[in-house]
C-alpha cells in the first residue's frame, strides 16, 4: 500500500518524463523452467557414488515391480545430498534412467517439491521460518541478523559461497518459535545473539548444537510450576487461558 | 471374452432385476438408473455423470475433460450438485450410482460454476481482443454462459496478474502460456496418443506452468493436434494456414486386434493416425505388435523380427521358427499390415503373394470369418483411386520401352528421372506446386491445386469423397480435366466431355464406386486372389526398407509440403532438436 | 474354355453389385472362370469393380480408346463368358 502511494507521488513529480506504466512482476524466487548454465547443464555427468548406488538399489528394492517410480523422491533426495544440497539436471536425468521413466516425469516431481533445490547453493542452507507464530516471536529480527551476518539475501547465496538463505513456511516447531533450519538441523528459541553465534560457528565449519537455545528440553514448558506449593485455583485458570 | 460382463450381470440378476422388473424399463436390467434433472436415464455401470447427462442431451461445461483422453478432473468446471452429497462433485470423474439424482441447473451448481470461472479468470490475462482463439474459445463461451456478470478481481497492491513465460515447442505451435488454464489436455495427448512424454507441469500452486521444463521441440508427427485440443488461446497455430495435417482417417480394424504384424512399413510416418490407434490398442488392450522391416521408433514396444523378405515367406508357409508365428497362429483377431511401397520393388508381387497367403492361412483358422486380416497400407495420396482406375504401380516397364512422350499428371515423387528417359523424349508436366516432375519437363501445364477445383478423392479404405473449390486458381491455371479436354482437341481426338457431369459419367463407366460418394464398397473374391497369388510365389531374398525413417522426412513427403516454408522450418527445427542434449 | 485376350483388346472391366440378384451370374462367373482366365492372360488387365446397386456390365477397351460394352443383367455365368468372348473378337 505504502509503495503504491510512493509510486503515485513519484508519478506526480515526474510529469515531464515519458510515462510508461508496468505492473510489478509476480514471480517465485525459483524458476520453473531450466536454463543451461556453466554449473548446471546436461553435459556435466552425474553418477551415484558406489556407496550411494548401493543405497539406490536398496531403495528400488522396496517397491514392487511396476511401481518402481515410487522410489523417485528418495532417489532425488539421495542425489541432492550427494551433490552438496542441490539437484542438477543431470541428476534428474540419472534418476529418470534408473526408473526407466520419461525425463519430464522427473522434472515434474523435482519442481513440485520445494525441498529440491535446482540451483547451486551454499554448503549451509539456512531456512528461516517466518510464519505467524515465529513472526510474532520476532523472526524478522532473526532473519535480519542472519542476513547481516552472512551478507546474503533471501533466495541468494552469500559472497563467500558458504551460505544460502530461504524464507520458508511453518516447519512445525511453533512451540519453540522463532526457529531456523540449517541443512537437517533445527535451531529453536532463537534470539538475535543466538543467530549470530550460530552463523559465526558455521563460518568456522564448527557445528553448533542443534535444538532449543532457551535451555529447556525439547518443547517442555518454559516456566516450571511447582504444583505442590504454588498452584492455586487462579493459576489453573491462567494455565487454561481464562484470565 | 466379450460376453463375460453380460454373464456376470445375469448371474447377479435375481437380486437386481427383481425390483427393476416391476418398472417400465425392465429390459434394461443390466443398466443403472440415474436421474439427471429429474429425468431418468439408463446407463451401464461405470459411466460417469457427465456421460450420463450427455446421453439425454444435457451438456455439462468442462475444460479438462476430453472423451478421447484419460480423465484428469482438475479444472472443476463440471461440478454439479448430487442429492445427498454434501459437496458438489466433478461430473467427469464421478461414476454413476444407482438412483443418483444429479441437478445440473440448481443454485448450488450454478454457484459452483461461477466460482470456478471466477478463479480461472483471476489468473487469465483477458487479452481476448488480440487472441487468435477469440470467437472459438471455450473459456470465452463458458464464461458468457456460466460466469458471473461482475468481477471481484481488483489488484489493490498493483502486484500484477500471474504471468508465465512462453515456451518454444517448434515452428507449428505458438504458445502464450499466460493464457493457459492448466487443463492438461496437451500433456495427456502427448503422453497417451502421441507417445511423446515431453510435456508436463512444473512448479506448484500459483507458480504451476505447463511446458517441457527444458527447451525442447514437441517432436511428434501429431504435434499440430494440440492446437485444436487447447480450449483457450495458449496453444495456437504458428503458421495460420497449416496444410499438412493428417486428415485422412485410415480405418483399419487395429483397435480390436490382439496381434498386429507390420511388414515393410514405418506406420508412424506413413499413417500417423493409424499408428496412434495401434498405440492405443497396445496400451489399453494389450495388443502386441511385431515388425518386419528396418528398426524404427514407433512410440510403443514391438518385436523386431528382422528386415529380410524371406521371413515373410517362412511365416507364410509355416516353416518359421520365430515365436511370432506361434503368436499369429494362436491370435483370435490378427491383423497384417503390408506397406504399399514394397509392391513397387521387383520382388513386390512375390512378397504380396506370400503376405496374402499368410493372411488367408490365418483367416482360415479364425472363428470370426468377417474379421479382415490383411491390410495394404497405401502411402501416396490417390494411390487407391489410381489403382481403381486401372493404373499399375511402378514405372519400370514403361521406361524400358523408351517412350517418346511422357505425360506426368502431378507426378512429383522423382520416380521418373531424365537419365532414365531417351534423349529425344518430350516430357509434359501437368499439376500444381510442381517440383521434381516440373523440373524435368519440357512443357508445363498449370493445373489447379486441390483447393481450387472440384475433386473426387478416394481414401485408403476406398471411400470416394467430393471436394469443392475454395478459391479460384491463380493466373492461367485451369482445372485438370479442362486442360486434358483442350489438349484432346488440339491433337485432333476430341474427348466427349464438356462439363463436370459428363466427366463424372465417364468415371462411372470406368469404376462405378468412384461416384457413389461417401460409401465404402466391400470387396470379395479374396480366394480367387489367393489362387492367383500362389502362382506368383517365388523365392525372395531382398531386404525390406522404408522411405520415411525420421521425423524430418515426415514433414516433406509431397510436392505441397516440399513447397511450404513452414514445413521447411519444421525440418530445420527437428534437426536442431536432434543436436540438443535433451 | 481357353480364351486369349490379344490383338486390339486392351482392357476388360466388369462392373457388378455385391448382393443384388441381377449380378448373381456375374458373381458366379468370377468364382468359376476368373482365375483360369487370369492365369492364361497374366499380363492382361481385367478390372473387377464392385459397387453396390449397379447393374452388371462388361466394358472392353480397344486400341485408341474405343470402347464397347454389353449388359450382363440376369445372365448366367456361362452367358457372361460367351458375352465376353464376343467382345474379344
Amino acid at each position: 500500500m505504502l509503495s503504491s502511494l510512493r509510486s503515485g507521488v513519484k508519478g506526480l513529480w515526474r510529469t515531464s518524463a515519458r510515462s510508461l506504466q508496468t505492473t510489478a512482476k509476480l514471480q517465485h524466487d525459483s524458476l520453473f523452467v531450466h536454463r543451461d548454465s556453466p554449473e548446471d547443464n546436461p553435459s556435466i555427468p552425474f553418477e551415484f557414488t558406489p556407496e550411494n548406488q548401493k543405497r539406490a538399489d536398496a531403495l528400488l528394492e522396496i517397491y514392487p515391480e511396476g511401481h518402481k517410480r515410487a522410489a523417485m523422491i528418495p532417489l532425488l533426495d539421495l542425489a541432492q545430498r550427494q551433490n552438496g544440497g542441490w539437484l542438477p539436471i543431470s541428476a534428474m536425468h540419472k534418476v529418470a534412467e534408473l526408473l526407466n521413466l520419461p525425463r519430464m516425469r522427473v522434472y515434474e516431481v523435482a519442481t513440485f517439491y520445494t525441498m529440491f533445490i535446482r540451483r547451486p547453493i551454499g554448503k549451509y542452507h539456512i531456512q528461516v521460518c517466518t510464519t505467524t507464530p515465529c513472526w510474532l516471536r520476532g523472526s524478522d529480527t532473526v532473519l535480519n541478523a542472519i542476513k547481516e551476518a552472512t551478507g546474503c539475501e533471501v533466495g541468494g547465496n552469500s559472497p563467500c559461497g558458504k551460505f544460502s538463505i530461504s524464507e520458508v513456511e511453518c516447519l512445525g516447531a511453533c512451540v519453540n518459535a522463532p526457529m531456523i533450519q540449517v541443512n537437517d538441523d533445527y535451531y529453536e528459541d532463537l534470539t538475535v545473539e543466538d543467530s549470530k553465534e550460530i552463523i559465526n560457528k558455521l563460518k568456522k565449519d564448527e557445528k553448533p548444537k542443534p535444538g532449543p537455545r532457551s535451555g529447556r528440553y525439547a518443547s517442555e514448558p518454559l516456566w516450571r510450576f511447582d504444583l505442590a506449593h504454588r498452584t492455586t485455583d487462579r493459576t489453573w485458570l491462567w494455565i487454561a487461558g481464562f484470565t | 471374452m466379450l460376453r463375460q460382463p453380460l454373464t456376470r450381470a445375469l448371474a447377479l440378476s435375481p437380486s437386481r432385476v427383481a425390483p427393476l422388473a416391476a418398472r417400465k424399463f425392465a429390459a434394461q436390467a443390466d443398466k443403472v438408473e440415474v436421474f439427471i434433472d429429474d429425468k431418468p436415464v439408463y446407463v451401464p455401470p461405470g459411466t460417469t455423470v457427465l456421460q450420463a447427462a450427455a446421453e439425454i442431451g444435457v451438456e455439462i461445461p468442462r475444460f479438462c475433460y476430453h472423451e478421447r483422453l484419460a480423465v484428469a478432473g482438475n479444472c472443476r468446471m463440471c461440478l454439479v450438485e448430487v442429492e445427498k452429497s454434501p459437496k458438489p462433485v466433478a461430473a467427469c470423474a464421478m461414476p454413476v450410482m444407482k438412483g443418483m439424482r444429479v441437478k445440473t441447473n440448481s443454485d448450488l451448481t450454478r454457484k459452483a460454476r461461477e466460482g470456478v470461472m471466477e478463479f480461472l479468470l483471476v489468473n487469465h490475462p483477458l487479452d481476448c481482443p488480440i487472441c487468435d482463439q477469440g470467437g472459438e474459445c471455450d473459456l470465452q463461451d463458458q464464461s458468457m454462459a456460466f460466469g458471473s456478470d461482475k468481477s471481484r478481481f481488483t489488484d489493490i497492491h498493483f502486484s500484477g496478474k500471474r504471468a508465465v513465460e512462453d515456451k518454444d515447442v517448434g515452428p507449428l505451435i505458438k504458445t502464450i502460456m499466460t493464457r493457459c488454464i492448466h487443463c492438461t489436455r496437451c500433456i495427456r495427448f502427448a503422453s497417451e496418443v502421441a507417445g511423446v512424454d515431453d510435456f508436463g507441469t512444473t512448479g506448484r500452486g500459483t507458480d504451476m506452468q505447463v511446458g517441457t521444463y527444458v527447451e525442447k521441440m514437441f517432436l511428434s508427427e501429431l504435434s499440430g493436434n494440440i492446437i485444436d485440443l487447447c480450449p483457450v488461446g495458449a496453444l495456437t497455430s504458428k503458421p495460420y494456414s497449416f496444410a499438412a495435417r493428417p486428415w485422412e482417417t485410415r480405418r483399419v480394424n487395429v483397435e480390436d486386434a490382439d496381434f498386429v504384424l507390420l511388414i515393410g512399413t514405418n506406420v508412424r510416418f506413413e499413417a500417423p493416425l493409424l499408428n496412434a490407434r495401434i498405440r492405443k490398442a497396445f496400451i489399453h488392450k494389450e495388443t502386441d505388435v511385431a515388425l518386419i522391416g528396418p528398426k524404427v521408433d514407433l512410440t510403443y514396444e514391438y518385436t523386431h523380427v528382422g528386415d529380410s523378405a524371406s521371413i515373410v515367406k517362412d511365416l507364410a508357409v509355416g516353416t518359421s521358427s520365430h515365436e511370432v508365428l506361434k503368436r499369429l497362429e494362436s491370435s483370435k483377431r490378427p491383423v497384417v499390415i503390408l506397406g504399399a511401397d514394397q509392391l513397387k520393388t521387383s520382388e513386390g508381387p512375390a512378397l504380396l503373394a506370400y503376405t496374402q497367403e499368410l493372411a488367408l492361412r490365418l483367416q482360415d483358422k479364425l472363428e470370426n470369418k468377417d474379421w479382415k486380416v490383411l491390410n495394404v497400407l497405401q502411402r501416396t495420396a490417390s494411390q487407391v483411386a489410381a489403382m481403381d482406375l486401372g493404373y499399375k504401380p511402378g514405372v519400370g516397364e514403361m521406361l524400358k520401352e523408351g517412350p517418346k512422350v511422357v505425360f506426368l499428371l502431378g507426378a512429383d515423387a522423382g520416380v521418373v528421372t531424365r537419365e532414365a528417359l531417351p534423349k529425344d523424349c518430350v516430357v509434359i508436366y501437368q499439376g500444381h506446386h510442381g517440383d521434381a516432375g516440373a523440373s524435368i519437363a519440357d512443357i508445363v501445364l498449370a493445373g489447379a491445386a486441390y483447393t481450387e477445383k472440384n475433386g473426387t478423392y478416394v481414401n485408403a479404405e476406398g471411400r470416394a469423397q467430393q471436394t469443392l473449390p475454395a478459391v479460384t486458381p491463380p493466373g492461367k491455371a485451369r482445372e485438370d480435366w479442362k486442360i486434358i479436354r483442350a489438349l484432346s482437341e488440339v491433337v485432333g481426338a476430341r474427348l466427349p466431355y464438356d462439363n463436370l457431369e459428363e466427366v463424372r459419367a465417364r468415371l462411372a463407366e470406368v469404376c462405378p464406386s468412384m461416384v457413389s460418394y461417401g460409401d465404402v464398397q466391400n470387396n470379395n473374391y479374396f480366394a480367387q486372389a489367393r489362387d492367383l497369388a500362389q502362382s506368383l510365389q517365388k523365392p525372395v531374398s531382398g531386404t525390406l526398407d522404408v522411405q520415411l525413417k525420421q521425423l524430418e522426412d515426415f514433414f516433406m513427403t509431397d510436392s505441397i509440403s516440399r513447397a511450404s516454408p513452414t514445413m521447411a522450418k519444421c525440418v530445420q527445427a527437428v534437426i536442431k532438436q536432434k543436436q540438443s542434449p535433451y | 474354355m481357353a480364351v486369349r485376350f490379344a490383338g486390339a483388346l486392351k482392357e476388360l472391366r466388369i462392373h457388378l453389385c455385391q448382393t443384388n440378384q441381377q449380378s448373381a451370374g456375374v458373381r458366379d462367373f468370377i468364382q468359376k472362370y476368373y482365375v483360369g482366365l487370369k492365369k492364361e492372360n497374366p499380363k492382361f488387365p481385367i478390372l473387377i469393380r464392385e459397387c453396390s446397386g449397379v447393374q452388371p456390365r462388361v466394358w472392353a477397351r480397344y486400341d485408341r480408346g474405343s470402347e464397347k460394352s454389353a449388359s450382363l443383367t440376369n445372365l448366367s455365368s456361362n452367358d457372361v463368358l460367351s458375352t465376353i468372348k464376343q467382345l474379344v473378337k
